[in-house]
């Protein structure tokens, strides 16, 4: 593995992605990626959710993949405009962009905590990205060596890790999983070939498809969820002050300020996508803190009333993040997130398998990927600096026409994947379902990880166990099947972490607990 | 839907005049507006499964074959896809909707057998009327290059020394590949219930299996190992053939050059809907004759490694029956059902 044939690659993806059609989907990514982050309450996963059926026409999956990955990281710059103006984070990952970027809008420094958001966003994605392309294929073909045992511990690391970072508590992140798990039973058991829970119908014996549920959950079940508190939700977005024109967005001093929580936020934000455990907001979460901590040992605590730090670092780690859940992804068919779950699915969806022989059979196509996030980072730049005032127009669409809308498309998405109204019947059952756990505080991420990841790791674990002739010993004989299991167990500890480092240092920890929200 | 409802309003308009009497007008109406004179309306090929696979390429080529050669002339062909648990979607709706309709076709073969005797279902194959069998195509035996098993012998004499240490990975359970490790250990005077078959969803997971030497050996159509044995990766035990294929220059073995006499071919067939009037039934086996002799058809055949396999009528009725007793009761002997 040379870097001189990364470089041919990498060139190969880019001689892809700017044929005129593909830039074409960046654009359309990117844009549609800033529209969502920028609405509160609709994230990338239900977006690309959303045109998934829609794509199944495209006869070349290359354009459909970079649209998708433009719309995620397109949702990562969007989040923080919403965060710092109306304090209302549009995706998970912006949730600690508000904290102080709001405070700074009240104080009438939005723009520059704007700014310091998009060139962060812009500087953590490029680095991410080149970290990206030189990490992918070695872990790629790595992972050629992958046996059921293998597998099923990376099943297991990433349904532990995620679902112990999901919500509010365990508990409740247990309890949707388990909702998750048993959706993913319906139908006919692929190693014996029996039906299980099928009820006699021919339509279960296939079991219900991801995308139903996805639908159903998100963008359904979200719909409902907004209706059913319409009156009580204010929405006014906080008015952008009069930009200096030509002046610059940062002055001297931000400039100084944001650099180094960038770099921090990249450097947390890549491995914690890449890992299993991963996803966007534990590495927003960790630099807020980080960078807090850094402040006040500088005697400098402006924490709390609007410091430029504290919007630098997280927004550098959601950014950087995105190219870091894309290593596991492509290398090893994991998703890490919902929105790569989702993502996922329609890797299967095209036919691409993701996972160990994805570079040799698909080469193009990741390389497009990959080179498709440089063209994409720069268009958001580009739109995020000067063309804010247009994107805060957004704001002002009403709510019902919105939710409306989305519910019409949600409908017509799932009436195309079989052309039949027995699926969108399930997906609205499935919605209402949604409904009720988002009322009643339970996540819907784990459920989506349960669908996609549960028949996987089951799968696997019995292909293991036919295979080792029902010795189970085999998980732990085989050196990368135990390493990765020790990296599970660790994975049930991180979440507590903050909370023990606190009690070692004998202070009150910042968050209880670290969380992870949906949509990310 | 339109169609099926026309049908359906046909059908109690002629359960309403047998009930008054006039059963000479019933079969007049029977005869013309429901079922008689094919073509009198257009066609529909149902593929009982999603686009994409073995079944509905077979159907897109016989459509593009139908319209090339005019063989139609005034109607057109349409190919819709039913999907669902293994075709047993698709066969229910033309056996239970399509009644005397020749204008429903429908595609079947070998998997179909398999997975409607996996799901028990009350309907088989053999309450279709069968017009024809189209292609048939071989499967093979694989090992990885560096497996110490050099022939079909060696498997077999690894089989029969223990059962348990031998992993046969392959597509669906109950499948062609399923089928064929029954029908090998068979034919090996072996016992089938102890096959310990891993099913993957896909020759590209199944692949992904052999040459990271999860499995022992790997059963598949040639198509999706082809790619791997012409890079030296795999190597071929037997094919399951009558004719014995050849791969960069190399005949393969077949499993009765190898001294096993079996066979396995996952074969395709057109199918009607049943109690089809037999003019009816004469003028499809006619129609799918002409499609199966235009030379357009023996060009898409070799390109996609397709052999012909054609039989007709009662040759393809009973050659059906045949595989339906044959496979229900291997998988019973697998443990499967």
């Amino acid at each position: 593995m040379t870097s001189l044939s990364v470089a041919g690659d990498l060139l190969h993806g880019f001689g892809t992605v700017l044929d005129p059609m593909n830039l074409l989907w960046a654009i359309l990514g990117v844009t549609l990626g800033m529209l969502v982050g920028i609405l509160p309450g609709i994230g990338p996963a239900l977006t690309i959710a959303l045109l998934l059926p829609i794509t199944f026409n495209f006869s070349d999956p290359i354009g459909a993949f970079i649209m998708f990955a433009g719309i995620y990281y397109g949702a990562m710059y969007g989040g923080s405009t919403t965060s710092i103006l109306i304090n209302t984070p549009g995706e998970s990952a912006s949730v600690a962009t508000a904290i102080e970027g709001h405070k700074m809008a009240l104080k009438g420094r939005a723009r520059a905590a704007l700014a310091t958001a998009a060139i962060g966003s812009f500087v953590a994605g490029t680095i991410s990205t080149v970290l990206l392309t030189f990490v992918a294929k070695p872990i790629g073909s790595l992972a050629s060596h992958f046996q059921a045992t293998d597998y099923f511990a990376v099943t297991l690391l990433a349904m532990i890790a995620v679902t112990a970072l999901v919500g509010h508590s365990i508990v409740r992140g247990l309890l949707s999983l388990t909702v998750g798990l048993f959706i993913g039973l319906i139908g006919l058991d692929s190693l014996s070939g029996a039906p299980r829970y099928t009820f006699g119908s021919l339509r279960l014996l296939d079991g219900i498809d991801v995308v139903i549920v996805i639908v159903g959950l998100f963008a359904i079940g979200e719909t409902l969820h907004v209706a059913s508190r319409l009156r009580s939700t204010p929405d006014r977005p906080a008015v952008l002050e009069k930009g200096r024109l030509r002046t610059g967005y940062l002055n001297k001093s931000d400039w100084k300020r944001s650099w180094a929580p960038w770099l921090r936020g990249t450097a947390l934000g890549f491995p914690f996508g890449a890992i299993p455990s991963g996803g966007a907001e534990v590495p927003t979460f960790l630099s807020y803190s980080i960078e807090r901590r850094r402040a006040r040992k500088k005697g400098r605590d402006e924490f709390g009333e609007g410091a430029i730090e504290g919007v630098a670092g997280p927004e550098a780690a959601n950014n950087a993040s995105f190219s870091g859940v894309l290593v596991p992804l492509l290398t090893l068919g994991l998703p890490t997130s919902a929105t790569a779950a989702v993502m996922l699915a329609a890797f299967q969806i095209f036919n691409v398998q993701p996972g160990p022989q994805l570079f040799e059979n698909n080469s193009t196509l990741v390389w497009t990927l990959i080179a498709s996030l440089y063209v994409g980072n720069l268009i958001l730049l580009i739109m995020n600096l000067p063309l804010i005032q247009i994107w805060v127009q957004v704001l002002k669409v009403p709510r019902p026409l919105l939710y409306a809308g989305i519910l019409v498309f949600a409908c017509l998405g799932v009436y195309s994947l079989s052309g039949s109204g027995y699926e969108v019947l399930m997906a609205l059952l499935i919605g209402v379902v949604g409904f009720f756990m988002r009322k009643l505080d339970f996540p819907i991420a784990p459920v989506i990880l349960g669908v996609i990841l549960g028949p996987t790791m089951e799968e696997q674990f019995r292909r293991a166990l036919v295979i080792s002739n029902g010795d189970a010993s085999v998980f732990f004989t085989r050196p990368l099947s135990l390493i990765i299991i020790i990296l599970t167990v660790l994975a049930l500890f991180v979440p507590y972490l903050p909370r023990i480092v606190a009690r070692i240092r004998g202070t009150q920890p910042a968050h209880q607990r670290l969380t992870f929200g949906e949509d990310d | 839907m339109a169609r099926s409802r026309t049908a359906l309003v046909a059908a109690g308009l002629a359960v309403s005049l047998l009930a008054s009497g006039c059963s000479a007008l019933e079969k007049a109406l029977d005869g013309g507006s429901v079922a008689g004179d094919f073509p009198s309306r257009n066609v529909e090929i149902m593929v009982p499964a999603a686009p994409g696979g073995g079944w509905d390429l077979t159907a897109r080529q016989f459509q593009h074959v139908i319209q090339e050669d005019k063989l139609l002339p005034g109607r057109s062909v349409s190919v819709v896809n039913v999907t669902g648990a293994g075709g047993a979607v698709g066969i229910s709706k033309l056996v239970t909707k399509n009644r005397k309709d020749p204008h429903t076709l429908m595609i079947t073969g070998l998997v179909m057998v398999g997975a409607l005797t996996l799901n028990q279902s009350q309907i088989t194959v053999s309450d279709t009327t069968p017009i024809a069998t189209l292609t048939a195509e071989q499967e093979v035996i694989v090992v990885k290059a560096d497996s110490p098993l050099k022939s079909l012998k060696d498997l077999v004499e690894m089989y029969k020394a223990d059962p348990a240490s031998v992993s046969w990975g392959g597509g669906t359970i109950g499948g062609t590949d399923h089928i064929t490790a029954g029908t090998l250990v068979k034919a090996a005077g072996l016992e089938p219930s102890k096959v310990k078959y891993i099913s993957y969803s896909g020759g590209g997971e199944a692949t992904a299996a052999i040459l990271s030497g999860d499995v022992t050996v790997g059963i598949s159509g040639m198509s999706e190992f082809e790619e791997q044995i012409t890079a030296g990766k795999m190597r071929v035990l037997a094919t399951t053939g009558a004719e014995p294929l050849t791969v960069v220059g190399k005949q393969l073995p077949t499993m009765k050059s190898e001294g096993y006499d079996a066979e396995v071919q996952n074969w395709r067939a057109i199918v009607a809907p049943p109690d089809l009037p037999d003019a009816d039934r004469l003028r499809l086996i006619d129609f799918v004759s002409k499609v199966n002799a235009s030379p357009e058809w023996a060009e898409i055949r070799k390109k996609q490694g397709w052999t012909e396999f054609f039989k007709t009528g009662d040759d393809a009725k009973h050659f059906i029956a045949d595989e339906t007793t044959r496979v229900q009761a291997l998988l019973k002997e697998l443990g499967i059902v």
